[in-house]
């Protein structure tokens, strides 16, 4: 027999990871964050120009879905309304907020301190502002990347300034819907664009651009990294993305730097803008032809900076959208589900559960409640792991969830099924219960994690390739079925171990181990004789 | 009185059950066959209906004078047949409504919206209404067929190299099995199709190769034992592990199939038409797992030259026992010897009665009091050991 300390160190650790989850949840309002069926969200209306066609919109719908995508898996709802785009979203408060001293403080999903208020409430309005502007930013962005050779750069102090040839293309918001100011009309003609300025009080910078030789179609992966300052050996440490161009690109990349190269300019590299949305991002002197890939260094080491090169990593990723849109409208809607329909299941899975956990009594016995005790262990875990997936990556529990939870915790009700009923087999065959039990559960164990195995790989496929709502049932998924092993592992095995060591237990009239395994019968018949 | 006990022992697990499953797998397969026949027949004559997430349809904006809740607004659409609208409060002053498209609903689409109007205390001509795309685009639905198939890829390769291909390809019929008649009842019934049908077709994938995997891990291990398989064929230990693993098959199906059978009868709208998918898949799968996915495990098995070798042995040895020339079993255990007749028996008759059927169906109720007696008989001699 084994030792019995492992055994009882392993029940102890679930039995804190429990704990664990049922404080966060109480002194920590850590609780799963609620999908648009069940708790509404937020609209964001889109405007495209008027007689957009069709195709267009769809390509903007799915490009905006593959943005949408990237910051999390909280089951976007987006369709198309004539030439608007319509966009919900469930609450996009990641994250959460933390008292440090007298002051409530915002901490993003990943660790960073995003800002601190006076007031709770006002704590609160701060995460659910920061979430709501990054969304709207990332997705209302059409992210077209141009490089266009500068043909020269003026600030405040020239003279020049006010003259007609320096000024800005398509300067407002509202030419965003102007034909003329769309970026196919712009792209082979000289333009004067902005520079980005660094802080708003920054002097305003104009730059005379060549027409766009490079454009964001033609990357074919971007990646947001940080470089540090003995990293960086010369340029500027920070954040930055790095992409890798098409075939197309890197020959228009090449032959765009050598003509600017020093080499071809006596000895004196020309500067190279690099352009987003009709803004110049950056302008770096061009030191030698470059082949294949490239980088945007936007600057800055802090959250801030982090988060807008993350996006534009995402926004080069998905594609420019094909067609420019306008934020209308920003509002807060409802859950489409109401409150008796959300009861309704409630009770209804209720009824379920508990004629479940009767007829496993009834078969099972004391193994029925060990099976009781496993389930509701999985089912609060399980709640933990939903809240922690909502806090990192956005993941909202809907009603398909909620479902898929029950039938996965049916799965997970088979893990024990399979065990018992391996120890029925190994007691038929003529082992006592005491001793079926370690070999039984080695070879039930076998079969979990075959079985398991097959719905995880469903769960990860399905993660890494599918969109949207699927992605998010294959996350519940995997989670629920990697909480089904690590339950069976932790805390039955240990469980029925200890209770076929204790004879009292295993002989308990009519409700011990061997009543469960149906080995009763045979010890009855045994004495008969 | 004895048959009851019997049914008893068997549930309670005092006794391995001995149906007959593999031995009448030709009828399994009819059944299944003409299942799936039914099914496709009904799906290339009838087309599926879409939910509105699939198709666009109309969407109704109008403000709430009244302050209508959610639910009443639905209850209004429920009359109309439109239970499955979205509906939603859209900054707490007005009511956004998503349905299939109205001009359906012919002379009672006036009739609704001047019922929805009064319901929030406006004038029918305040209602504004646009057309609206999907929601569930075509780019989900390709993404996610996408993921499937790698899945069934990987899932096959995973199978056939933890077990053996010919159990992947088992699988794989059992799964097909499986989809096709849960999509199948969708188009018989009418039902609509959501994207809550989508999300129950993705589980009860999963739920149907799991159980299957669970069956073929308990058949592994029982040929994996060459005496074994040489006593009672392959066929025969495939039928011996579905009857130690029935119990395990049933508890599970009642398990998963309790919490969704409780949604099916008590949840709401959408929560039912989960559930209505899920049930008729798990079910699915139950059965595909024991009446489908072994005997087609079977069935390619027994087409390998060694297992074809070792019938025809087994074959001409029960004839050679049928003609009266019993050989000596003395120096063979009981059990046994039991065992062999059990399975023997089958195919003896299997094998003789090739031109008629009828004494085959006698030997189906492998529960049958008669031969009962002997079974019984020889669990006890195992239970004394």
């Amino acid at each position: 027999m084994k030792p019995i300390r492992p055994l009882v160190v392993s029940l102890v650790v679930v039995g804190l990871l429990v704990v664990t989850v049922i404080v966060g949840w109480f002194a920590f309002d850590i609780k799963p964050v609620l999908g648009l069926d069940l708790e509404g969200g937020i609209q964001v209306v889109l405007q495209a120009p008027d007689g957009t066609p069709d195709d267009v919109m769809d390509r903007a719908l799915i490009n905006i879905r593959q943005r949408v995508d990237a910051l999390g898996v909280g089951e976007p709802s987006l369709s198309v309304v004539n030439n608007q785009v319509l966009v919900q979203l469930p609450s996009l408060a990641r994250g959460t907020v933390e008292k440090q001293g007298d002051q409530w403080c915002v901490i993003s999903g990943d660790g960073k301190n995003l800002g601190c208020e006076a007031k709770e409430e006002d704590a609160k309005a701060l995460l659910q502002q920061t979430g709501q502007d990054r969304l709207i930013e990332l997705i209302g962005t059409t992210a077209r990347l141009e490089q266009r050779e500068v043909l020269g750069t003026i600030d405040e102090s020239s003279p020049d300034w006010d003259k007609k040839e320096w000024a800005v293309t398509c300067p407002d918001a509202a030419d965003k819907l102007k034909p003329e100011c769309q970026f196919d009309a712009l792209g082979d003609q000289e333009v004067v664009f902005l520079g980005a300025q660094p802080t708003p009080d920054a002097p305003e910078v104009r730059y005379k651009l060549g027409p766009a030789e490079v454009t964001g179609d033609m990357i074919k992966k971007a990646q947001a990294v940080l470089l540090t300052a003995d990293q960086s050996s010369g340029s500027t440490p920070g954040w930055r993305v790095n992409f890798e161009l098409t075939a197309e690109g890197s020959d228009k990349f090449a032959a765009l730097t050598e003509r600017l190269s020093p080499q071809q300019n006596g000895g004196v590299g020309k500067e190279l803008a690099i352009v987003v949305d009709q803004k110049v991002i950056s302008a770096p002197t061009v030191q030698d032809k470059i082949v294949g890939s490239g980088e945007i260094t936007l600057g800055g080491t802090d959250a801030v900076a982090e988060r807008e090169t993350k996006d534009l990593a995402t926004q080069l990723n998905a594609g420019a959208l094909p067609v420019q849109l306008e934020q209308q409208s920003i509002e807060t809607v409802s859950a489409t589900l109401g409150r008796e329909s959300l009861d309704q299941g409630l009770i209804a899975g209720l009824v379920g559960l508990l004629a479940l956990a009767l007829y496993l009594l009834f078969y099972y016995r004391l193994l029925g409640i060990v099976t009781w005790f496993g389930m509701a262990i999985w089912a609060i875990l399980a709640i933990g792991m939903v809240s922690f997936a909502g806090v990192l990556f956005g993941y909202a529990l809907t009603l398909a969830g909620v479902a898929g939870l029950i039938v996965s915790l049916g799965i997970t009700t088979d893990s024990y099924i399979v065990f018992y009923e391996r120890l029925k087999d190994d007691v038929r065959s003529g082992k006592t219960p005491r001793t079926a039990v370690q070999p039984s559960f080695r070879k039930a164990w076998h079969t979990i994690v075959a079985a398991d195995t097959v719905t995880i790989l469903a769960a990860a496929v399905l993660y890494l390739v599918a969109v949207s709502s699927v992605r998010g049932f294959a996350l519940t998924l995997g989670m629920a079925t990697l909480l089904d092993m690590f339950v069976v592992y932790f805390f039955k095995r240990p469980t029925v171990f200890l209770i076929a060591r204790s004879s009292k237990l295993t002989n308990l009239p009519g409700m011990g181990l061997s009543t469960g395994v149906a080995a009763d019968h045979l010890i009855d018949e045994g004495s008969e004789r | 009185m004895s048959s009851a006990r019997h049914f008893i022992d068997v549930f309670r697990g005092y006794r391995v059950p001995h149906l007959a499953i593999i031995p009448n797998r030709r009828r399994w397969f009819i059944t299944s066959g003409v299942l799936v026949a039914i099914c496709l027949l009904s799906l290339f004559t009838k087309e599926l209906t879409l939910s509105l997430e699939f198709e666009g349809g109309a969407l109704l904006k109008y403000p709430n004078q009244s302050g209508v809740a959610v639910g009443d607004v639905q209850g209004t659409l429920a009359k109309y047949g439109r239970g499955d609208a979205e509906v939603q409060i859209v900054d707490g002053t007005d009511v956004s409504i998503r349905t299939s498209s109205l001009t359906d609903l012919g002379d009672r689409r006036t009739p609704l919206l001047s019922e929805l109007a009064q319901q929030a205390g406006i004038q029918t001509d305040e209602i504004n209404t646009t057309d609206v795309g999907p929601t569930w685009g075509k780019q989900i639905s390709s993404k996610a067929l996408q993921g499937l198939v790698i899945f069934l890829v990987l899932v096959s390769l995973y199978i056939a190299f933890r077990f053996e291909w010919k159990m992947a390809i088992a699988a794989m019929v059992a799964l097909f099995h499986d989809i096709i008649i849960t999509i199948g009842v969708y188009s018989l019934t009418g039902r609509e199709v959501t994207p809550a049908t989508v999300i129950a077709l993705l589980t009860i994938l999963g739920y149907s190769l799991y159980d299957t995997v669970v069956i073929f891990d308990k058949v592994q291990e029982n040929t994996a034992s060459t005496s074994l398989v040489a006593r009672e064929s392959y066929a025969g230990v495939v039928n011996m592990s579905l009857n130690q693993t029935l119990m395990r098959s049933v508890n599970t199906s009642l398990v998963v199939l309790l919490p969704i059978l409780s949604l099916l009868l008590f949840g709401g709208d959408t929560l039912k038409n989960f559930a209505f998918a899920l049930f008729v898949g798990v079910a699915s799968g139950t059965f595909s797992s024991v009446f489908v996915a072994a005997p087609v495990l079977v069935t390619l098995k027994e087409r390998e030259p060694k297992y074809r070798a070792l019938r025809e042995r087994r074959k001409a040895k029960a004839a050679a026992e049928k003609a009266g020339k019993a050989p000596a079993r003395g120096e063979m255990d009981e059990d046994v010897a039991r065992e062999l007749e059990a399975a023997g028996v089958i195919k003896r008759q299997a094998a003789a009665a090739s031109s008629s059927s009828e004494p085959k169906e006698k030997q189906q109720g492998g529960r049958g009091s008669g031969g009962s007696k002997n079974k019984k008989k020889s669990a006890k001699q195992r239970r004394r050991r």
